[in-house]
């Protein structure tokens, strides 16, 4: 099972798919300039074969390219999306209106201190989390 | 136009340099087909591997969000527990409890063997979490009990999908390793919806299904809450001449309660002179939908195993009460993920849209029962 414990893509993959496409691109570039040189050399067979071959393997490096780019983002998902508390005046003609970062003990609807402008109790109205495009890659929390 | 020149020369010239044109001609159209004469041999044995990779790194995924999950578990019972000995192995102990269903062989009677083993297995959990951690106050009881049913969870889905994916490689069966790969897509949103909840049941914060019982939570809010059932409590408030009789799961500890018992002795209490069920449940989202828009419909509004579902419709059913749903629209992920602010910016919605149920459907001086369904962790 060891082959299950890594995380990134192996070095193997990265190094194949990069040779890959180093032979891939040097055929084409020597197809094309036996084609530049001479173009009836476009139906010579050893031409075809290192066209053909140049693009298929360019078809394969780019599928490889791919898999890279969308490599772990489980780190991502496991990360600590931040949390905001808004905690609100009791009193509906305030509306005094104080948002911070959550703590935790924090719960909706727990009364927290008093208003600074009218003094009447404060309460936490609403604990949320921000759009995932904001959370940050924190692995503890 | 090095390269050109050798291979030309390698295949003309060196290997069949001496064989006649048409010997030649035939040699490189055998050359030309049989790639893809190996490749239909081989066809399944590639796809398998490709499978295979894709479940490997799935797998691999999964075991990642499993640890995690121990490792926060661990930490938050350390953290709340107040023992000095490591919990680790108790944890470890917990994370493969298992939970044999009654049988449905005889299936009369199935729902309340159902209740008493789920009522057991909820009172086994609580007593092996209050060991593990003796200090910890009602509610960090409950959030702990939810962070380790989540470990739970995770470690199962980790540990069945590596028993298809090994059984799946020893026998090379394609039809196995190929159900596995299709269903992955489904077990790794699960998945990662589990690891959402995490952060939300190691720290309190509510989470999308308990947009039910906020509703509930904020319609009662300063009337007096008394308990009534196992882990439920009742506010009764007045709306437009009707008395409203509002329930929902005890908060801030994570806790689903039980509705159905409550509902039933809320009806009962009242003997069957309710006017009106209103149910508040989050679900129902497909994909394209927008988050947290507002519906509603008739019937129990009430996910789970059906215990609960089974005892609301059938005392609605026997004292004839119309069971309405209000639904506020999520997704299974969004669900178990720390709540959302779209989720807030629904809830007067939510509460207008009572408010008229209510007026439409009933009477000056009826009683209406307004049920908030979900986890009510992080909301009193
Ligand atoms: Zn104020």
């Amino acid at each position: 099972m060891t082959s299950l414990e890594k995380r990134r893509p192996s070095p193997f993959f990265k190094i194949l798919t990069y040779t890959l496409l180093i032979l891939s691109l040097w055929f084409l570039l020597e197809a094309f300039v036996a084609i530049s040189a001479n173009p009836s050399m476009i139906t010579d067979r050893s031409v075809l074969y290192l066209l053909v071959m140049g693009g298929l393997g360019l078809l394969l490096a780019s599928y490889g390219l791919l898999v890279m780019r969308r490599q772990p983002s489980i780190w991502q998902k496991l990360a600590y999306k931040p949390a905001t508390t808004v905690v609100e005046c009791t009193n509906q003609q305030c509306g005094f209106k104080n948002v911070r970062r959550f703590r935790k003990g924090d719960y909706v609807f727990k009364e927290e201190g008093v208003c600074p402008q009218c003094s009447s109790p404060m309460m936490i109205s609403a604990i949320y989390v921000e759009s995932e495009e904001k959370a940050k890659l924190i692995k503890r929390w | 136009m090095a390269l050109v020149m050798k291979l030309d020369a390698f295949l003309l010239g060196q290997l069949w340099g001496q064989t006649g044109d048409v010997g030649q001609q035939m040699l490189m159209y055998l050359l030309g087909i049989v790639p893809f004469i190996l490749f239909f041999m081989f066809y399944n044995k590639i796809q398998m591997f490709i499978w295979l990779r894709d479940i490997e790194k799935a797998l691999n995924k999964l075991k990642i969000m499993r640890d995690e999950a121990r490792r926060v578990a661990i930490e938050s019972v350390k953290e709340v527990g107040g023992l000095e000995e490591d919990p680790s192995p108790q944890v470890d102990q917990f994370l493969e409890y298992f939970f044999i269903e009654p049988t449905s062989l005889d299936p009369a009677g199935i729902v309340w063997k159902l209740d008493h083993l789920l009522d057991v297995r909820e009172s086994k959990f609580k007593d092996h979490v209050r060991r593990m951690a003796p200090k910890a106050s009602e509610a960090q009881l409950n959030n702990l009990e939810n962070l380790l049913e989540v470990a739970l969870d995770l470690n199962t889905i980790y540990r069945i999908v590596r028993h298809y994916y090994l059984f799946g490689k020893k026998t090379m069966s394609f039809y196995l390793v190929m159900q596995l790969q299709m269903i992955l897509p489904l077990i790794m949103q699960t998945a990662e919806a589990y690891v959402g909840a995490l952060q939300a049941f190691s720290l309190g914060q509510p989470i999308g299904d308990g947009i039910g019982a906020l509703v509930a939570s904020k319609l009662m809010l300063g009337a007096k809450r008394r308990p009534v059932e196992k882990d439920m409590v009742v506010g009764e408030v007045n709306i437009e001449g009707r008395t409203v009789l509002v329930t929902k799961a005890e908060g801030p500890g994570g806790n689903v309660g039980k509705p159905g018992d409550a509902v039933k002795a809320l009806i009962e209490e009242n003997a069957g002179r309710i006017a009106l069920i209103i149910m508040v449940d989050a679900g129902l989202k497909l994909e394209g939908e927008k988050l947290g828009e507002v519906i509603e419909g008739v019937g129990a509004a009430i996910g789970g195993v059906g215990t609960e579902k089974y005892k609301i419709e059938e005392v609605a059913t026997k004292y004839k009460i119309p069971v309405q749903a209000v639904i506020i629209k999520e997704s299974i992920r969004d669900a178990i993920s720390p709540m959302k602010k779209e989720l807030y910016d629904s809830v007067n919605a939510v509460i207008d849209k009572i408010k008229r149920l209510i007026v439409e459907n009933t009477k000056e001086g009826d009683t209406v029962l307004v049920a908030g369904i979900g986890n009510t962790i992080g909301i009193l």
